[in-house]
């Protein structure tokens, strides 16, 4: 594999396990479009009843009045796009923020992966047997190392997370590392 | 950034070279990154040196005379701030809540007794110059030194300072002279080290601790009798919040000698990926919910009860060991393989048996099966060519849960034999909560696999057609077949023979069924009231 690193053949293990983490955000984040009143309502009452929503619509620029603040949350008011999309950017920010601490709190212990490397013929199989090859190898990846993936996550740092998956990770795969950069699966639970 | 206006291609090479320079900046403004972060990182560490160096040099002008405001001018820092670094005298304690307890300022009063008043070699030390990190390290210093001497008198020293109410009275007591020796070890008084106490996580079910090495279910068990003190209740609850972890580290302990590992997450392919949160995947598990029209009214009819259902169908079950791969040629099927089939069903027309595929279906057209349930309908209908039209398998054992599931088995007679519920109850939501939880669950976190799930319940529901398959060979009436383990006849069943043997034995084992009640058949096939 003398071309690793250029997603020449596949994707790589830290893009996988963003895919994963991305995906678990999305569960959790409101899915109603922003300008709309459903939107702005639930955007809203999650900034009003979590801490650090207040300093995060602040952040934005928003320095709303506690009067029309309850307007918006009645819905009597509708407030203008440019506040629909400070709301929306900072209801982002705060819950990428927790749902990341989440993550951190959930995977703390540590998680068995599965990875499947990618069938170069770089890569031996593991288990050849009348049933057929079965090339998944299982690492134990622990909670510093998931902690470091969360926060290169939340800052939205893709090389650092490709970094952290050669340097921590590839090393107990196998040898050479660099055959498991790329890989086709990586299976975790969150 | 939109053009509406189709760029040249003069333009489009320029636009690509663009892009590439770009992108080489993006790598290179990456790599400047990381090389900056190490930077700083050693950049800390020298900070924290050269800082902690200027303070103990700070504290030395101070100890000889150096006013603050001199030192002041010196550093840059005001004369208040080099007050709190080099404090000159100790601080006057701030203002204390009425009521709390003293500060802990213990040793700056503490003087050590000697035996024959001689002097210690030291220089004296006026002790109130010193902070208290360095009074603690001097004390401990002229100690171990008086200790290594032989004139150290740690009774008269305690004496002292619980006389002074220094010493907590909860405290161990001082240990006996003797055991300073003159190899005395480096640190003599370090405090004990306070246990450390692990709290459970906030709003998180009270469970047993992790169970480590080899463990058995009955130890398990006494552990939580040990723990809830002898309370059932809580105990139950406790093993019952346990339950996932301890089912997995069971499995592994199982699978200590086999053959293949088998994969924990593997990728799945799509009909076994849930649309959402709270919707099923695509696999249809054939759950057998059937009445006999046929059945005359008036008839009693027996309830059999399967015992164990999911606990039996998972110690024989093919078990895809590896990933699903999709395989070539899905018409033939491959007894060696194992996995979900896409298969075209026939319309059941029998009327005095149930369709081997499960009723209730809404839709119509292919459905997705797993293994037990095509080797149900091969066997129930041998001669009908079932169609297949795409299939995911994998290489198969049908042994792969056996150890697991005879070490649960065992445990439960025994449990049963003894009488012993907590025990029972333990095995069951063992079982359980691993057919549950093995699929896409969050509760789970050490496998994720669906189509095992899902084989195993296709495999008790195939169970027990088999068993109405065998009470109409046995000239039984079958009535109803309903749920995971119902099995309804008429007729006298107790003796029926099957190869020689009784078709239908009683009791509790996984074998065995178990009689719950009879009732009459009414006019419609349901049931009309309780007999006997």
């Amino acid at each position: 594999m003398a071309e690793w690193g250029h997603g020449k053949y596949g994707p790589t293990g830290g893009e996988l396990i963003r895919d994963a983490f991305d995906a678990y955000a999305r569960s959790r984040l409101i899915r109603s479009d922003p300008n709309s009143r459903r939107g702005v309502s639930a955007r809203l009452n999650y900034l009003t009843s979590h801490r650090g929503g207040v300093e995060a619509l602040q952040a934005q620029g928003l320095a709303a009045r506690p009067r029309t603040l309850r307007g918006w949350l009645a819905g009597l008011v509708v407030p203008r796009r440019s506040s629909r999309e400070a709301i929306d950017r900072a209801y982002r920010e705060l819950r990428i923020r927790n749902v990341a601490r989440e993550l951190r709190r959930r995977l703390a212990d540590g998680r068995r992966i599965t990875v499947e490397p990618l069938p170069a013929d770089a890569v031996p199989h593991t288990k050849q047997t009348r049933q057929g090859q079965f090339d998944d190898r299982e690492v134990f990846v622990d909670g510093g190392t998931w902690a470091r993936f969360v926060d290169a996550w939340e800052d939205d740092d893709d090389r650092y997370m490709d970094d952290i998956w050669m340097d921590d990770v590839c090393g107990d795969l196998g040898s050479p590392p660099e055959a498991y950069y790329e890989v086709a699966h990586v299976g975790f639970t969150i | 950034m939109t053009r509406h206006k189709p760029l040249t291609a003069c333009q489009l090479a320029e636009l690509r070279g663009q892009i590439q320079l770009d992108s080489g900046r993006i790598a290179e403004i990456g790599d400047r990154q990381r090389k900056l972060r190490a930077e700083l990182s050693e950049l800390a560490g020298e900070l924290r040196e050269v800082t902690n160096r200027r303070d103990a040099q700070l504290q030395d002008a101070r100890r000889n005379g150096v006013t603050a405001e001199e030192l002041a001018a010196d550093t840059g820092l005001t004369a208040g701030r080099i007050r709190q670094i080099a404090p000159g005298r100790p601080a006057a304690p701030r203002g204390r809540r009425p009521g709390a307890a003293p500060a802990a300022r213990r040793r700056t009063e503490v003087t050590v007794t000697v035996d024959d008043a001689e002097p210690a070699e030291a220089a004296p030390v006026d002790v109130h110059q010193l902070a208290d990190a360095q009074l603690l390290a001097l004390a401990d210093a002229q100690l171990l030194e008086l200790a290594r001497g032989g004139r150290l008198d740690v009774e008269t020293l305690v004496d002292q300072a619980t006389a002074a109410g220094l010493v907590d009275q909860a405290a161990p007591p001082a240990p006996a002279a003797g055991w300073i020796t003159p190899a005395a070890p480096e640190s003599p008084l370090a405090p004990p080290k306070r246990p450390v106490v692990k709290r459970p996580p906030v709003g998180g079910k009270a469970r047993l601790p992790k169970a480590a090495g080899a463990w058995t279910i009955a130890g398990r068990v006494d552990q939580a009798l040990q723990l809830a003190a002898g309370d059932m209740e809580a105990a139950g609850e406790l093993l019952a919040n346990s339950a996932v972890e301890d089912v997995m580290s069971l499995l592994d302990q199982a699978r200590a000698g086999a053959r293949y590992d088998y994969t924990a997450h593997p990728a799945l392919p799509a009909p076994l990926i849930r649309p959402g949160r709270k919707q099923a995947d695509a696999i249809w598990e054939a759950r057998p919910h059937w009445r006999n029209p046929t059945t005359p009214a008036g008839t009693v009819v027996d309830v059999l009860d399967v015992n164990g259902a999911y606990l039996a169908a998972l110690r024989r079950v093919h078990l895809p060991i590896g990933k699903l791969v999709q395989d070539d040629d899905p018409t033939i099927y491959d007894p060696k393989r194992a996995g979900i089939y896409l298969v075209d069903p026939p319309s059941w027309v029998a009327q005095d048996a149930p369709n081997p595929l499960g009723e209730g279906r809404t839709e119509s057209g292919p459905m997705w099966i797993t293994t037990p349930t095509l080797r149900l309908f091969m066997r129930a209908a041998p001669g009908f060519p079932l169609r297949i039209l795409e299939s995911w398998t994998s290489g198969a054992s049908e042994s792969l849960l056996t150890k697991f599931g005879d070490t649960l088995a065992a445990a439960r007679m025994a449990a049963i034999e003894a009488g012993d519920d907590v025990t029972k109850h333990y095995v069951q939501d063992l079982y359980s909560r691993f057919v549950s939880t093995a699929g896409d669950s969050a509760a789970n976190r050490d496998i994720r696999r669906p189509e095992w799930v899902h084989a195993i319940r296709s495999q008790a529901f195939a169970n027990l057609w088999l068993k109405g398959a065998r009470a109409a060979t046995c000239r039984l009436h079958v009535h109803a077949i309903l749920g995971t383990d119902e099995l309804h006849v008429a007729g006298d069943w107790r003796s029926a023979l099957w190869n020689g043997r009784p078709a239908f034995p009683e009791g509790r084992s996984l074998s065995t069924i178990k009689f719950k009640r009879s009732y009459v058949v009414g006019e419609r096939g349901e049931e009309v009231k309780a007999h006997g």
